[in-house]
């Protein structure tokens, strides 16, 4: 019921999208079914969470190998759709204001709303490959909506990287998932958790880990794949700030997260996620601090961010683990909200550089304050929720004994921060020290922006604050969330200030840190971005790949009809040698019953003639002849052996033929092209072994005695049923009346053809 | 299996095949009338031919009579092989007209038309 209500309330886009730009004025109205999703998820869901009744739904798929469709409702998913939801519905409003005018609009609506679906249905799956189907249908829509402006070159190459990377780890990461299945024994989240010994001590445990870790580490974008995110951000806005930001690059955390414990605990685990986790901070953060879009500034954080989760994650205590979901949910905030801001921004001014925008609040009032409190807590400063997140960051990281993790993470955190004040103060609150102020000097190309667009980005703003100030107000939520990856943790009390200590003094070093990197940072901006080495060996590998191919193309699709033809007969011959002359033996022996009168023989030796007379002649009219010759031998037979209807069809056929042949025959050039002599008698040797291959077969298919009751029932009923006493037309109109159809719709079909041919080669012609 | 008309059959696969190695539009269709014939006779004598006895019953069926069923299948074929070659011949018509030439080995790419 649950689940059922949450899907049609999303399903329910796809009826009311259209409608609603169709009739409406107020296209605002479209994140309407997001919003009520939203809140059906929350208000049904939340009762029964912290009641600790747990929601689950079966719908028998295939039961014979124990694959059903599995929904569970668990604390983390219930925060992943609430983002998803939430955000998505805030993001459909942003986007009501952002597409106005675009001929494409309703589409990008209801491709968000597949991908909102997508990714509810991946937070709820409880079964391993109703969750990689959820998973690969993001990957899809994502590369629907990269590719968003399919006009544009770079806008398809770039929707093809990120497919080609996020769905090159869903493979991956699917045999992953039948792996771990096999060992685990079960396909459900919930038994394998039960299972998860058996899984950690099997021998197979390193190629499952590295497998399920390929499919997550190339949706959340960490190092090595990073590359693919900022590609992506050529997408509309909207896009950006949902998939590439809040939603999809959270998939792969997720899936760390339900991972944790059925895969998480062992040393192999911690190495990787940590090791991954933080050189992915890193070089995140190097990317942002080199460039001046403020689209791939944010794309640059993301990463870091990313980065610092899978690191969390890596760690498994219970402290790290709530740090890590305090970290999205600050993230998918305020990120989601600066993105949407640039996007605003980008469309009133006509750019994203940062080093052209200056002093935007003035014109942009609300914009700017969205975007400053979204960068407080970015920051990581109080009283915003990014402060918390960053808090409880670093004290899940001070009892580590490796001392070099806490400075790449203050490092990190500083990198984010330096960027925080790049992309949030500096349009908006900095002078600009060259250009004079003046009212006249009017930098936005539209006065107003819809309003929407600065709503959306100011509320998930203001929820930051909110949630900063009063975190009680959803750490409920993200105790159960916590509860539902580590069953016996301590749940910790997340509160703004707790005193001062170690976390405290690192964060004031953090901003210190920061603000020198800030102050620093204009010299580490590049003119032009190199392409980073990730880059250059997609590119690489794409080509060479491409390259393998169409050569293999070039060699087995030759194009030349003699040479497909060669190939499937000599394969046919060989093949049914091959099999048959062993167990029937090469003798074919003669037997008939049947009187052959002259009449017979000297008909068949004249369409014999003929038919070896085509293929030498080089005479168009004395083919026709030959062919019609064969046609009325052809006739002849068949009324001699008993088919008057077919004598009489084929005689009919003949003639139509030569008529046509005779039509066209003035068109066709006479052919003068011939074969050289050594490759003639190569087809001249292809063609008899097949023609004998086909004699033999014949010959030996008295054996085969088709099923004589069939036509003796014929028979017996065509004059009772079928009230005609010619048994093949009664066949044919009554018995077998639907293959005659199929033969009508056929010929009708070849009819259009040929009319349609024909009229282009008459107009050609005039 | 009756000799004269495997033979037949035979030659028709044989010749027809022949006919669809050489380069010229016609041959290609008429090595297709070839090998429809062909076809059509190996099904129709699959069912046991049978000399002047054709299937027209009365009310009470006659006890041996030709067999309907390969009959009425070979109808088909013939009514849909007609369909087939006439749809060719006008599309290699048309090819012609476009690429100038009746050589088929000109037809081995498709963007060019």
């Amino acid at each position: 019921m649950f689940f059922a209500l949450t899907f049609s309330i999303l399903a329910s886009a796809f009826l009311l999208v259209p409608l609603i730009k169709k009739f409406s004025g107020a296209r605002v109205l479209v994140s309407l079914p997001a919003g009520l999703a939203f809140f059906a998820f929350l208000f049904m869901g939340w009762p029964s969470l912290r009641s600790g009744e747990v929601i689950t739904h079966t719908l028998e798929w295939f039961p014979s190998m124990g694959i059903n469709l599995d929904f569970q409702l668990t604390g983390m998913g219930f925060v992943l759709g609430l983002l998803v939801m939430g955000i998505g519905a805030l993001i459909m409003s942003y986007a009501s204001g952002y597409m106005k005018g675009d001929a494409k609009e309703t589409r990008l609506y209801l491709l968000l709303y597949s991908f909102m679906v997508a990714m509810v249905g991946l937070a709820v799956s409880n079964n391993l490959l109703l969750f990689f189907i959820f998973w690969e249908l993001t990957s899809i829509i994502s590369y629907l909506l990269v590719g968003f402006k399919h006009e544009y070159e770079t806008s398809r190459k770039n929707a093809l990287q990120a497919l080609l990377i996020t769905g090159g780890g869903g493979i991956a990461m699917l045999i992953g998932l039948v792996m771990l299945s096999h060992v685990g024994g079960a396909w459900t989240f919930t038994e394998l958790t039960a299972n998860a010994h058996l899984i950690t001590e099997s021998a197979l445990y390193p190629y499952i880990l590295t497998l399920v870790l390929l499919g997550a580490f190339t949706k959340s974008a960490q190092f090595p794949f990073h590359f693919w995110l900022p590609n992506a951000m050529g997408a509309p806005t909207p896009v950006s700030a949902y998939l590439h930001s809040a939603t999809m690059v959270k998939a792969g955390i997720f899936l760390m997260f339900v991972m944790t414990p059925i895969l998480g605990g062992t040393e192999l685990w911690k190495t990787t996620l940590i090791t991954t986790g933080s050189i992915t901070l890193l070089v995140g953060g190097w990317f942002g601090l080199t460039q001046k879009d403020l689209k791939a500034i944010l794309a640059g954080t993301t990463i870091s961010v990313l980065g610092l989760i899978t690191f969390l994650i890596g760690i498994g205590s219970d402290k790290a683990i709530l740090a890590a979901i305090l970290v999205m949910v600050a993230h998918a905030l305020y990120k989601a909200s600066l993105f949407m801001m640039v996007g605003a921004v980008d469309l009133a001014t006509g750019t994203r550089n940062i080093n052209e925008l200056r002093g935007l609040k003035k014109w942009m009032p609300l914009t700017a304050t969205a975007a400053l409190l979204a960068g407080l807590s970015k920051m990581g400063l109080p009283p915003f929720y990014g402060f918390i997140a960053k808090e409880y960051l670093y004290k899940a990281a001070i009892p580590l004994p490796m001392e070099w993790i806490q400075a790449v993470l203050v490092l990190g955190n500083a990198i984010i921060l330096a960027l925080a004040i790049k992309v949030s103060i500096i349009p908006f609150f900095a002078k600009d020290k060259e250009k004079q102020e003046s009212a006249s000097d009017n930098p936005l190309h539209k006065n107003e922006l819809d309003w929407t667009m600065s709503v959306s980005p100011f509320v998930l703003a203001i929820l930051g604050v909110l949630f900063g100030a009063f975190p009680n107000l959803i750490t409920p939520m993200v105790h159960t969330a916590v509860h539902s990856i580590t069953p016996e943790a301590n749940l910790y009390a997340v509160k703004l200030w707790s005193g001062v200590n170690w976390p405290l003094i690192l964060s004031i070093f953090t901003v210190g840190l920061g603000l020198a990197l800030f102050f620093s940072s204009r010299w580490l901006e590049k003119k032009e971005t190199p392409k980073s080495w990730g880059v250059v060996i997609y590119e690489r590998l794409l080509e060479a790949v491409l390259c393998l191919f169409k050569k293999t193309t070039r060699v087995v699709q030759s194009g030349y009809l003699q040479n497909y033809l060669a190939v499937i007969l000599i394969a046919t011959v060989a093949l049914v040698a091959w099999k048959s002359i062993p167990t029937m033996g090469l003798w074919v022996s003669y037997e008939s019953n049947l009187t052959l009168t002259p009449i017979i023989i000297i008909t068949a030796v004249i369409m014999l003639i003929s038919a070896f007379w085509i293929c030498i002649t080089k005479s168009k009219l004395n083919s026709i002849i030959a062919l019609g010759v064969i046609g009325a031998g052809v006739a002849l037979l068949f009324a001699y052996y008993s088919a008057p209807d077919l004598a009489i069809t084929q005689l009919l056929v003949e003639s139509l033929i030569v008529v046509m042949f005779a039509w066209v025959i003035k068109d066709i050039k006479p052919h003068n092209l011939s074969t050289p002599l050594l490759l003639n008698s190569w087809y001249l040797i292809i063609s008899a072994s097949f023609s004998l291959l086909i004699f033999t077969l014949v010959m030996k298919s008295k054996l085969v005695n088709l099923a004589p009751a069939i036509s003796q029932k014929m028979v017996e009923m065509s004059y009772p049923e079928g009230f005609g006493s010619n048994v093949v037309n009664v066949t044919l109109v009554d018995f077998r009346a639907l293959d005659t159809w199929g033969e009508a719709t056929v010929i009708s079909i070849a009819a259009i053809g040929v009319w349609i041919l024909g009229k282009n080669l008459i107009s050609k012609k005039s | 299996m009756e000799l004269i008309i495997s033979l037949l059959i035979a030659g028709f696969f044989g010749t027809g095949v022949y006919c669809l190695f050489q380069r010229s539009f016609i041959k290609l269709i008429a090595g297709l009338i070839l090998i429809g014939q062909g076809a059509n006779l190996l099904v129709f004598s699959v069912g046991g031919l049978m000399s002047l006895k054709p299937a027209f019953v009365g009310k009470e069926a006659p006890p041996m009579v030709a067999d309907p069923l390969p009959q009425a299948l070979v109808l088909t074929a013939i009514v849909i092989s007609f369909g087939l070659i006439i749809f060719t011949i006008s599309l290699l018509l048309k090819a012609q007209r476009e690429l100038k030439s009746d050589d088929l080995n000109q037809l081995n790419t498709t963007d060019t038309l």
